[in-house]
């Protein structure tokens, strides 16, 4: 695909973001996942085609290797890059442990993101990782790209289950407290019941149930009826009218759970978001090593829960418990006058208070 | 003698027209002391600067003893003051001002506070806001008067207030100054109402001061004298000429200051005759002492 | 002396505190008044958070406005007299400035405790869902900052000249007005927004006004 098929492709894309029939949410987030799945395939194509026509090859770039991550440096990037670089492998490595390896076959290279540069064009270049030259700039696209890649090695079903792409952090408490706010505040009876201990809640809301139809314990039937009435323009729904117009003008319960089944699972959303599932997957891994990531990639065909359990060494339920545990022990600070913020105000309130002591008499 | 307030030098400039300069003032202590000026003469300014109500460029002013503005806590603790406008909180009862006005005043008399609310027929559940400007005017003086000062200050305190009013609010200030023999530093345009009361009096013009002295001798000191044949220069006269007129030929009309009978010989020596001696009230003598303050004899 | 102080502060300003008592109370008494109710879903946590946040812009509105009208209500009397009563009282300036705060700061702490009662009445009347907890006396001491510090600030600038009130209105304004020229000539300074930053960023004075008012948070 040439670099102008490629500009068409991306105009399509922007057209195809454009507001049609409708805005809902439901619908966007499957049209933006069918966008990205076709941008990614757009890119890998390119790739392809220009390796094999040799063009464009970056000149004064230096390799720089740390374990099995290959990272090409072009000139003019920070000269902290090596330092960079082994910081990313050391994160990789604690995540993802033994299956890192892979990544000795897949050499990334940097590209400076400046639009006077000539490298600014990734015509050619194996794994370009765009970037800023701002240190910490390189550091995050490429500890992404990396862990992309690697991402990449799962299957369809645990891509699916995942909802997005398990990024090493040097710092999971930031995530912790965003899963337990969503923990807190999710519309779900099942989040509910997870919050305050019971772990059958927390599969429902992880996705781990085996129950045969999880609406039920994720929502209310109001919830449900929300959800659905946003589902109005998408094709599996409309043929589905009188069940529709059941669930959302005739309040049938029956109707909506009907309505919810017939759509792809992935357009329900669930209660809480990714980052939830994600942060159970980094659960799993911290608790069964290096070899823990091989053991979840490396099980494909069986359940999620069961390859989760075999990925972390432990029972679902210890796992799920696990998370639980660690979620609420990342409890967001609770709302409170700071004692420094309290003094500084109260010391404030004393100096205006000694400027005004000091109004002159003459007036 | 000492003085209840003494200004030396006095200098305080506001705006570019009005100015105090080399302003000068002994109020002897017991005395009431008639402050008199026309309208804008600076009277009020300089009551506000003797009580620190404005700052001085330069100069000094001591009052009961004390500096101001340094000591001007003490100093406001023993004196009563009755500015030229109403001053007082509107929204607060004639009872509720007298409280007020107690607590800040260890020496508050109130058997007499409430003597003078009756005798000046305040009702004391009236808003201030509410009361006439007699009633005001009254207020005003009974919680000067209440606190039993040592000094009392009063800055028109009459002016607008119709004749019972004005009556009663002086009977009961000579009361006090009967009992108490405070001093009293009364600013006032109406020349005659200070004639009746005072027995010193300043007069200010244009930030100045022009004259001060007992009043007695303000009453007297000032004549207008008929003089047939005058000497056309009057030369070295043993009074203070202030005016001199031409009546009719040969009769001139000179008005003098500090005049005493025994100065009649000095007509005979200058072959001049001195046919007439008239007497001057205050408020002729003080329209006098403004004319040639303001046109000086060349 | 204290207690005329007060008194006269308290006739003042009475009507200020009174409703702002009320507004203190109710505030977060209708923050959560619907959830109580029957129609609301009791799995709607996040609405129940937002609506409370929404509430929230008010507690510092409201501490402003209320710390303004105290601060110039201290000082408006004396204003009109041209400070004659005020300076002809037989105490130092700086003793009678000192009473004036401090009566003022005493009624302020009405709407304070109404703020703070209206807190604990509505934290105990509202159903919490479990994650959720009730801040009543954090927002309440929250509240009494801001005010105390918005009192400062308003006292000091009410307690000086015209003069003085006059050069910090002409400094805000001269700010304003270059900042708007200097957008109008597409001239890239900024000095306002530097300055707002010294005051609502800690250490600045404002911080406290800044940040999400909970009455009701994770």
């Amino acid at each position: 695909m040439s670099e102008h098929a490629l500009g068409l492709l991306l105009a399509g894309i922007v057209a195809g973001t454009m507001p049609a029939r409708a805005q809902d949410p439901v619908e966007l987030r499957a049209r933006v996942t069918r966008l990205e799945r076709e941008l990614r395939e757009a890119e890998a194509a390119v790739a392809r085609r220009d390796s094999l026509t040799g063009r464009s090859r970056l000149t004064g770039a230096d390799t720089v290797t740390v374990g099995a991550l290959r990272v090409v440096v072009p000139a003019g990037l920070p000269p902290s890059s090596r330092d960079i670089v082994a910081r990313v492998w050391t994160m990789v490595d604690a995540t993802f442990g033994s299956a890192a390896a892979v990544l000795a076959d897949h050499p990334f290279t940097l590209v400076v993101d400046d639009p006077r540069s000539e490298t600014r064009r990734r015509v050619g270049i194996t794994n370009p990782v765009l970037t800023a030259r701002a240190p910490e700039e390189v550091e995050l696209r490429l500890i992404w790209a990396v862990s992309t890649a690697l991402n990449e090695q799962a299957d369809a079903a645990l891509s699916a289950w995942l909802q997005g792409t398990l990024v090493p952090t040097p710092d999971p408490s930031r995530e912790r407290q965003s899963v337990y706010v969503n923990l807190v505040t999710a519309p779900s009876p099942a989040a509910r019941s997870c919050f305050v201990g019971e772990l059958a809640g927390c599969r429902a809301v992880l996705g781990l149930a085996e129950a045969p139809d999880v609406f039920e314990q994720w929502y209310d039937p109001p919830r449900r009826r929300r959800i659905v009435q946003q589902m109005e323009n998408l094709e599996e729904v409309r043929g589905l009218p009188r069940t529709f117009s059941g669930c959302v003008a005739d309040h049938a319960d029956a109707d909506c759970l009907a309505v919810l089944r017939a759509v792809p699972p992935d357009l329900v959303p669930p209660p809480l978001p990714p980052g939830a599932r994600i942060s159970l997957a980094r659960t799993a891994l911290a608790l069964g090593g290096r070899g823990s990531y091989a053991r979840l990639i490396g099980t494909r065909g069986r359940p999620v829960n069961v390859r989760l359990a075999a990925a972390s060494g432990v029972e679902t339920d210890s796992l799920v418990a696990a998370w639980r545990n660690a979620i609420l022990g990342a409890r967001p600070q609770p709302v409170a006058v700071e004692p420094r913020g309290a003094w500084v105000a109260l010391a404030w309130g004393i100096v205006f208070g000694l400027v005004a002591l000091r109004s002159s008499r003459w007036r | 003698m000492s003085h209840a307030i003494e200004v030396r030098e006095l200098h305080y400039r506001a705006g570019k027209t009005f100015e105090i300069r080399d302003f000068a003032l002994s109020v002897p202590t017991g005395s009431l002391y008639g402050f008199l000026g026309p309208n804008g003469s600076g009277k009020t300014t300089t009551i506000r600067l003797l009580l620190g109500l404005l700052r001085p460029l330069g100069g000094r002013i001591a009052v009961l003893g004390g500096e101001v503005p340094r000591d001007i806590p003490r100093i406001l603790a023993r004196t009563g003051y009755v500015p030229e406008q109403p001053h007082l909180y509107p929204t607060v009862t004639v009872a509720e001002a007298m409280r007020f006005h107690a607590a800040f005043y260890t020496t508050w008399d109130w058997p007499w506070a409430d003597d003078l609310t009756r005798q000046f027929q305040l009702d004391r559940d009236s808003r201030l806001g509410q009361l006439s400007k007699g009633e005001m005017g009254k207020l005003e003086m009974l919680l000067a008067l209440a606190q039993r000062p040592e000094l009392l200050v009063l800055d028109e305190p009459t002016d607008g207030l119709d004749p019972v009013v004005r009556r009663d609010v002086l009977a009961a200030l000579l009361d006090y100054v009967s009992q108490q023999n405070a001093t009293v530093f009364i600013s006032s345009h109406l020349v005659h109402e200070l004639e009746r009361i005072c027995d010193w009096v300043g007069v200010m013009d244009r930030g100045r001061l022009v004259a001060e002295l007992p009043m007695q001798s303000f009453k007297n000191g000032i004549k207008r004298l008929r003089v047939a044949n005058p000497p056309a220069l009057p030369g070295d006269t043993p009074f203070v000429l202030l005016a001199r007129e031409t009546a009719n030929g040969a009769l001139e009309t000179w008005t003098v200051r500090g005049w005493q009978a025994p100065m009649g010989q000095y007509f005979e020596g200058v072959g001049a005759s001195l046919r007439e001696v008239i007497d001057l009230d205050l408020e002729e003598g003080f329209v006098e002492l403004l004319r040639t303050f303001r046109e000086p004899r060349s | 002396m204290f207690r005329m102080i007060l008194f006269t502060q308290w006739k003042w300003s009475r009507l200020v505190i009174a409703l702002s008592a009320v507004a203190a109370f109710a505030l977060p008494v209708l923050s959560v008044e619907r959830f109580g109710r029957a129609d609301v879903s009791r799995w709607e946590v996040q609405e129940m958070l937002t609506s409370i946040q929404a509430w929230g812009v008010l507690y510092p509105v409201l501490a402003a406005a209320l710390a303004l009208l105290v601060a110039a209500l201290a000082w408006s009397p004396d204003h009109r007299s041209r400070h004659v009563y005020a300076l002809s009282l037989p105490v130092p300036r700086w003793h009678y400035v000192l009473l004036r705060l401090g009566a003022g700061a005493i009624l302020l702490a009405g709407p304070v405790l109404a703020l703070w009662a209206g807190a604990l009445v509505a934290t105990t009347a509202a159903t919490i869902p479990p994650g959720l907890h009730a801040y009543p006396t954090t927002l309440a001491l929250r509240f009494a900052l801001a005010v105390l510090v918005a009192y400062g600030v308003i006292f000091a600038v009410s307690s000086g000249t015209a003069r003085t009130a006059g050069y910090v209105l002409g400094a805000l304004g001269a700010l304003i007005a270059f900042e708007v020229l200097a957008a109008a000539a597409e001239v890239n300074v900024h000095i306002l927004g530097p300055v707002l930053l010294r005051l609502f960023v800690w250490p600045g004075p404002l911080e406290v006004f800044t940040g999400r008012w909970m009455l009701i948070d994770v």
